[in-house]
């Protein structure tokens, strides 16, 4: 049984995504890894439940399915170009 | 020591050879000879050798040498110690603090520090005091070929030679092992790319014997440091060098400004022994190859944190003695040590698996794995949810093998709230003004609170009951119900339980037990 929400579970999801963004404003990436690293470890605490953790690492993990251009016929090496 | 001749007959006919007189051969070989068997110890060295090597041994250990009769001295001649603190940067407080003796009341400490040296010596004090032991030092094995039911040794000493055929052969002769090599077995597994100093110095302070580990401290920065007491106001220091310096040496130019830094500069401190090591993570596929057992280093290497390596091999002496006791009494099927294999390989998977976690915490490998790392240290000063990401070393404790084959499932109906499940290994306990392990021995036992029936033969009774004036610590710790009984193996694990146990149970489970049936 899946335990990961992946529908919407959040309000706002416009300011969520500002927050992180205003988080990393201005830093190295060195910076940023750090921070990030601190933010899902106390993310991981808070949902504190290791099946979904688990889930959430595994899909995190997993290719995405890349983009789809206009025309989802069209060959794939022409589809790359598209996306520019 | 005194070096043995060789013998005078051309081939000596010997039914245990253990070959290495390290902690765990001598674990092994006291074992077997308190069983009453015949055993000779092979030993290239003809003497003890000193310098750094172990010097952490686990409650497990202790609990294993009490059941041998040297837990009481081991202790005695150690430093006990179970607490662990972890520093970070220049903090004099530490960020994460961990007792790893939890669960009180039980005889033996979480640990003790002792000079590997000193342990061996406890050791071989012992096995002078055993009959039919033969120890055999400067005497190194130069050839070995693998019979039906057979081993035929070539032994070399004081520039002559001879032959043994061996019923059974335990090499306990560590990581380089000539037996695994003579026998051309593979030993895989990741090599680890850092280097460790090991300084052991003498002084005389008033530290407490605690185990103290540093992240990124000012004096080593960018690495980590680690300080253990042992006695004879011996202390043994731990510097992580880096991968970066492959030149480091031994340059008591470079290793004194750091000992000062740890120490504080005005500390008068004598070198005793300085030395530099990386390490591995290897296992044999297999510790069983026809009449040859691999046992400790030769067969598994784990890295110094967490103090796995020589508390892993005692660990399989005492898993090993029992059965190969029981095969060559004829009282259980050769196949008996089938289970050795199983149950050593899980502990030895359960101590690699620690120690890569601990070493991929220790020296992270990317710059990712370090961002984690630092997070979890920095977390960890504020926020008591990081203390436990904090990985300095998880420390060894007695591993359960809760899929062996000798184990006997919880009956369907019966109802357990905590207790010890088939496969765990024991906990001690106060009972009758001793100790519960002391009672188990080392030899089969049911454990039970108002036991009526008949036992099987060769079963020995150990009681609990209400009367004893000790609380209910026993009961609580085994979820000891009134007409509740355990079966435990003679290496004190747990066998089978029941809360309804009858003679016939208790006598499939022994059966199960020494391996007579699936």
């Amino acid at each position: 049984m899946t335990r990961l929400i992946t529908s919407p579970n959040i309000d706002g999801a416009d300011d969520v995504y500002q927050w992180l963004i205003d988080l990393h404003a201005g830093r190295s990436e060195a910076e940023s890894l750090k921070i990030n690293s601190r933010l899902i470890l106390l993310l991981l605490n808070h949902i504190g439940d290791r099946a979904a953790i688990r889930e959430a690492i595994a899909l995190a993990g997993q290719p995405m399915s890349p983009p789809r251009g206009p025309d989802v016929c069209e060959p794939a090496q022409h589809r790359r170009s598209g996306e520019l | 020591m005194p070096r043995r001749p060789a013998p005078a007959a051309a081939v000596e006919y010997l039914p245990i050879v253990v070959v290495g007189g390290g902690p765990v051969g001598l674990t092994l070989a006291l074992d077997l000879a308190r069983r009453g068997r015949r055993v000779t110890v092979l030993n290239k060295l003809d003497f003890i050798a000193a310098g750094s090597k172990a010097i952490c041994f686990s409650k497990r250990t202790l609990d294993i040498w009490d059941r041998l009769g040297v837990g009481e001295c081991m202790v005695e001649r150690g430093v006990v110690w179970n607490l662990g603190k972890v520093f970070w940067g220049s903090d004099t407080q530490p960020i994460y603090q961990f007792d790893l003796l939890p669960v009180k009341d039980q005889k033996m400490p979480a640990f003790i520090n002792l000079q590997q040296y000193r342990a061996e010596e406890v050791l071989v004090e012992a096995l002078m005091k055993c009959d039919g032991v033969d120890l055999r030092w400067g005497h190194e094995v130069t050839g070995v070929v693998l019979r039906a039911d057979r081993v035929r040794l070539r032994v070399s000493t004081g520039g002559s030679a001879y032959e043994i055929e061996a019923e059974w052969l335990v090499a306990c002769d560590g990581s380089r092992s000539s037996i695994r090599q003579a026998l051309g077995l593979a030993f895989e597994g990741r090599e680890f790319e850092d280097r460790f100093l090991i300084a052991d110095v003498r002084m005389t302070t008033a530290r407490a014997a605690e185990r103290w580990f540093w992240f990124d401290p000012p004096f080593n920065p960018g690495q980590s440091a680690l300080m253990h007491k042992q006695p004879d106001d011996l202390w043994r220091l731990d510097f992580q060098l880096g991968r970066d310096d492959r030149t480091a040496c031994i340059d008591p130019g470079k290793v004194e400004p750091l000992i000062r830094g740890l120490l504080g500069q005005g500390v008068p401190f004598t070198p005793e022994w300085y030395s530099l090591y990386t390490f591995q993570c290897r296992r044999m596929a297999r510790f069983m190859h026809g009449r040859v057992i691999f046992a400790g280093d030769s067969a598994h290497l784990v890295s110094p944190f967490g103090a796995r390596g020589c508390n892993g091999g005692v660990a399989d002496a005492d898993n090993l003695a029992w059965k190969l006791d029981l095969v060559m009494s004829e009282a259980a099927p050769v196949s008996l040590l089938e289970s050795y294999d199983h149950e050593a390989i899980v502990t030895a998977d359960e101590n690699i698996r620690h120690s890569t976690r601990s070493t991929d915490f220790l020296t992270p490998k990317s710059p990712v794995s370090r961002a984690f790392r630092d997070a979890v240290l920095e977390l960890a000063r504020e926020h008591t949810f990081a203390r436990p990401f904090v990985n300095s070393g998880r420390l060894s404790t007695a591993v359960s093998y809760p899929n062996s084959p000798l184990n006997t499932p919880d009956e369907l109906d019966d109802v357990w709230i905590g207790g010890l499940v088939p496969g765990s290994p024991p906990l001690d306990a106060p009972l009758g003004g001793r100790w519960l392990l002391e009672q188990l021995g080392e030899r089969f036992v049911v454990l039970a609170r108002d036991w009526q029936g008949a036992l099987p033969a060769g079963v020995e009774l150990v009681e609990w009951n209400a009367n004893q004036g000790e609380g209910d610590v026993l009961s609580k710790r085994w979820d000891l119900a009134p007409g509740s009984a355990y079966l435990l193996r003679p290496d004190q694990y747990v066998a089978a339980r029941w809360r309804a146990p009858t003679t016939e149970s208790i006598t499939t489970a022994l059966q199960r037990a020494k391996g007579l049936s699936a």
